[in-house]
């Protein structure tokens, strides 16, 4: 293990340090840099957590934030360092030495990693053989402990394939149904850690069929739901996420800190609500939701945001989420979905702008859409403008109903004819039936009087003969 | 001599038959009639001259008769001048006389017996009318020959493939349409096929047992696999010289779907190539091929049509330059294969379907932008092109100042009275209601003739054996006969 750190970080990294390394080697997911300062304080914010996300959200922010790499990479190494994983260290030192070389934290200290390296080989060693101990004795109680601590502790020092597979096997020895709910939930968390989104889904599925009483299942269910939100949303699934988000109990206040915390389910559910629900489905079920009303009381700007899009007050709301943008950009789990879901809204605030009217002029739309551009350009409503370049796009994929007039600069929505618009496609598969019915006519008659096309018989015995020998494309033509 | 007339005069038209000949024997002595006569025509070297005016019988009541005299007549001319095409044989001059009245007049009944000999003589007025280059004459009068023959025009005969390379020839697209827009839904096997089944269909009408006698037939007027192919490609070209784009492609569409056993017809690999550029024309995409293609026909397809499919995704992607360049890189293909003049109209089609594209997201727009979008050329001349073609709803306003470029407005597609649109609409949908109606008899008619094939029969002794060994004695459940033949169940069981 020691031997190689490097091949252990690629195998055991979670998606935050998978993030990274794409952003290393591939220019397709480029690392997101935020220069503006978040609105959160640092130290609070990361009090919220537990466990080892707390290191993944600190180093994710010293690495993304250029205001604040230093503080956040130096928590970073403390939160590190006090943990048994070698590999975050090392990687957070190396992180700090690219961003401040000259701070006293950059530096690596060699003695730690030798002295944590033995500790953990030789912890590894000893739960490994007390757990063969248990195996040769056969009682199963033991075995499942057993499992489980060897498990933490290699969910400890990182290796989080390892990890999940020692919880996995803790499955056979499980007798109570709690116990099976606790080893679902380790599962789960080590799955969240190395973005495994479909073993999240599938043990939550696991956690749901699990027969356990009814006050055992309303204890479980705020942290199952939050879980799975935040798989479907990892899955760019976001209706679904919202659905589950908004479905979590205000129970689970501080429960899950080692994954997220209420005001994270508050954020997500919120912004992934916005993105995939209309405006009566965002009153009704967002905020006549009483229970969710508890999560959006920590986040009241995403509350002001949702109540601005469903009142038609977009500018409003659309500047609400750019004045959070750098927060959301530094957080864990939304990074890469917020400016995918950031599009989403406003493609919705554009289309239900638009649809009370018959024709509204560009620069009306503009001001509420784009108005730093307005204020910025000579021709702002220009065919190249990149708001009317957006509108083309929207236009071209079918999502706005509507055509540009450039000589007027207005927005035309179009006006169809429904009924000769049916008539005629009544007319059109009318006729491709009656077209293919008669393809198929022909068909068996062609079939029936034996004049497939074939090639004469000469020919064939010569195209035999050739067989192995050319094989251009003219073979097999009549 | 006298025999012959005798014999020839035998047998008159079925109405004209007393009562008292049965059906039955009316069907033989015809069939022997044509069988004698057809030995005798093999057999003469110089035919026979039937001079006088009053030993031609009328060709409504002996047209079996009336059809030999003209080939003994033809065969006498042709051994007399010692010609290919005797004088007497041009039109205008008395043998083509005689053979217009006969094909004008014939009984359809009597000649459905002797299919070749009518399509030879079709064959005779094509080759003379060409003879003195005037092939249009031959057109009309072979037209009606065939709708005389089958007014539904549902067989597939030499004569139609012969047909439409004539109106080909002679330029006279209109012309073929009658017999093109019905439906051809029946291929014979062999052309004594096609009238002994037409036959067996009208002898269903007065209940009779039909008869399917395939007697040997020339070879020459055997179909095959070629003529369908034939047929269709050049229905789809005269379509497609009339700019009924949807019909061509139809058409085309039955040639490239022909069952294949190994090789494909080159036939099929031209079709596809007019099917694609059609398909860009109407509808500005690559033609989906039918199910019923198999993957290696499609396959071989595609690889024999390259330069035509990297055409249509270069028309797809509404990218004008690589769509000016693959025209450009393969001039030699479009001559080679005679689809220049097509490919020249994929270009102006190019250009109204990427102004119609730009109309669908544009209200108005001026001709710098347009320009700017990439249009190709100068676009005030191709968009003046477009919108006096009607491919393109729109006016071009022009600005005052040569400064500011004119501004080009998309218009929605004038109509001017609703009612006459829906109309229109009614009347194309009872059009179709007609068509699948049709079909919809074709298809039983088809049924029946799938029903009394010796596979189907044997299918059905198999699977006979097998329902009896399931359920000895119970009630044999056959398909195809109707409920009527069902178990008899206890319907009131249910409802104790």
């Amino acid at each position: 293990m020691d031997a190689a750190p490097d091949v252990l970080e690629a195998s055991q990294g979670g998606f935050a340090e998978l993030n990274e390394a794409n952003g290393r080697g591939t220019a397709a997911l480029p690392k997101v840099i935020v220069d503006d300062a978040p609105k959160f304080d640092l130290e609070s914010y990361i009090a919220n957590y537990t466990g080892r996300t707390k290191f993944d959200r600190l180093f994710l922010i010293g690495t993304c934030s250029t205001y604040l790499s230093g503080e956040a990479l130096k928590a970073a190494i403390g939160e590190a360092k006090a943990g048994k994983d070698v590999a975050r260290y090392e990687r957070a030192v190396r992180a700090l030495g690219e961003a401040a070389p000259a701070e006293k934290e950059a530096v690596l200290d060699r003695e730690w990693v030798d002295r944590m390296l033995k500790t953990t080989k030789a912890e590894t060693d000893r739960l490994e053989h007390e757990l063969r101990g248990y195996k040769n004795n056969l009682i199963k109680e033991s075995i499942r402990m057993g499992n489980e601590d060897l498990g933490l502790h290699y969910h400890q020092i990182g290796d989080l394939v390892a990890a999940s597979k020692s919880y996995s096997r803790m499955r056979d020895y499980c007798t109570t149904p709690s116990h099976i709910a606790s080893m679902l939930f380790k599962v789960i968390n080590v799955a969240v850690e190395r973005g495994d989104w479909l073993s999240v889904q599938s043990n939550v599925q696991r956690l749901r069929s699990l027969q356990s009483k009814p006050e055992e299942q309303a204890k479980l269910q705020p942290k199952m739901s939050a879980a799975l939100g935040l798989a479907q949303m990892h899955s760019e699934n976001y209706l679904e996420a919202a659905n589950n988000f908004l479905a979590t109990d205000p129970s689970l206040a501080e429960t899950y800190a080692e994954v997220l915390t209420s005001n994270d389910v508050a954020v997500y559910g919120g912004l992934c609500a916005l993105a995939s629900m209309d405006r009566g489905e965002l009153q009704r079920r967002v905020l006549d939701n009483s229970a969710f009303r508890n999560f959006l009381e920590l986040e009241p700007h995403i509350r002001r945001a949702i109540s601005f899009f469903c009142n038609s007050k977009f500018r409003p709301c659309l500047d609400i989420l750019e004045a959070y943008r750098a927060d959301y950009l530094l957080d864990l789990h939304l990074q890469r979905h917020f400016p995918t879901l950031l599009s989403r809204i406003r493609t919705k605030s554009i289309q239900q702008y638009l649809v009370p009217f018959s024709r509204v002029t560009l620069d009306a739309m503009a001001k509420i859409f784009a108005p730093t551009v307005v204020a910025g350009s000579a021709h702002p409503l220009d065919l190249h403008s990149p708001f009317v370049q957006e509108l083309v796009r929207l236009i071209q994929d079918g999502t706005l109903n509507a055509r540009i007039d450039l000589e007027k600069a207005v927005l035309v929505a179009t006006q169809t004819d429904r009924r000769t618009e049916i008539q005629q496609s009544t007319l059109d598969s009318l006729r491709r039936f009656r077209q293919e019915a008669h393809l198929r006519l022909l068909r068996t008659s062609i079939l029936q009087a034996g004049l497939e096309v074939r090639a004469p018989p000469g020919e064939r015995k010569k195209g035999l003969d050739e067989r192995g020998g050319d094989r251009g494309p003219r073979r097999g033509i009549v | 001599m006298e025999e012959l007339y005798h014999r020839l005069l035998s047998v008159p038209a079925k109405q004209l038959c007393s009562k008292s000949t049965l059906e039955d024997d009316y069907d033989s002595q015809l069939c022997d009639l044509v069988a004698y006569l057809r030995q005798l025509l093999g057999t003469l070297d110089s035919g026979i001259s039937f001079d006088h005016q009053s030993q031609w019988p009328d060709p409504s009541i002996h047209s079996v008769s009336y059809l030999f005299m003209l080939h003994f007549q033809i065969l006498f001319t042709q051994t007399r001048d010692k010609t290919k095409f005797p004088e007497d044989l041009f039109p205008g001059k008395a043998l083509w006389a005689k053979i217009v009245f006969f094909l004008r007049n014939f009984d359809p009944f009597q000649i459905s017996y002797v299919g070749p000999e009518w399509c030879r003589l079709l064959e005779h007025v094509k080759l003379a009318a060409n003879a003195v280059l005037k092939p249009f004459v031959a057109v009309k009068l072979i037209r009606e020959a065939i709708i005389r023959l089958d007014p539904s025009s549902s067989y597939l005969t030499p004569a139609h493939v012969m047909f439409l390379q004539l109106c080909l020839q002679t330029k006279s697209h209109i012309e073929a349409l009658p017999i093109m827009d019905k439906h051809i839904c029946n291929i014979p096997e062999s052309t004594e096929m096609i009238y002994s089944k037409q036959r067996a269909v009208a002898s269903l009408q007065h209940r009779m047992r039909p008869t399917f006698t395939i007697a040997e037939s020339s070879l020459s007027n055997v179909l095959t696999y070629r003529d369908y192919l034939q047929y269709f490609s050049y229905g789809a070209m005269i379509y497609m010289v009339l700019k009924r784009w949807g019909d061509a492609l139809h058409f085309l569409n039955i040639v490239v779907s022909i069952p294949v056993t190994s090789s494909i017809s080159l036939i099929m690999v031209d079709a596809y190539k007019k099917q694609i550029l059609a398909s860009l024309q109407e509808h500005g995409k690559l033609p989906a091929l039918p199910t019923t293609v198999t993957l290696h026909t499609k396959k071989l397809l595609r690889s024999l049509a390259r330069p035509y499919v990297d055409l249509a995704d270069a028309f797809e992607a509404l990218d004008t330059k690589r769509m000016l360049d693959t025209v450009g890189k393969y001039r030699k293909v479009w001559s080679s294969d005679k689809n220049r003049g097509l490919v020249n109209q994929i270009v102006d089609a190019f250009h109204s379907h990427l102004l119609l594209s730009l109309g669908k997201t544009f209200a108005a727009l001026n001709m710098t932008d347009i320009a700017r979008l990439d249009v190709g050329e100068e676009p005030e001349p191709v968009v003046i092109r477009c919108i006096m073609s009607g491919a393109l709803h729109g006016s071009l306003v022009q600005s005052g100042s040569a400064a500011r470029s004119s501004m080009l407005r998309f218009t929605e597609k004038s109509v001017p009275f609703p009612v006459s649109v829906e109309e229109h609409i009614q009347k194309q949908l009872l059009e179709e209601q007609a068509a699948l109606g049709y079909l919809h008899s074709s298809l039983w008619e088809n049924n029946g003739g799938l029903e009394s094939t010796a596979e189907f029969i044997q299918n059905m002794q198999r699977r006979q054996k097998t329902i009896d060994r399931v359920q000895k004695g119970s009630p044999i459940l056959v398909e195809g006969l109707g409920n009527e033949f069902q178990l008899d169940e206890d319907m009131m069981e249910d409802m104790d």
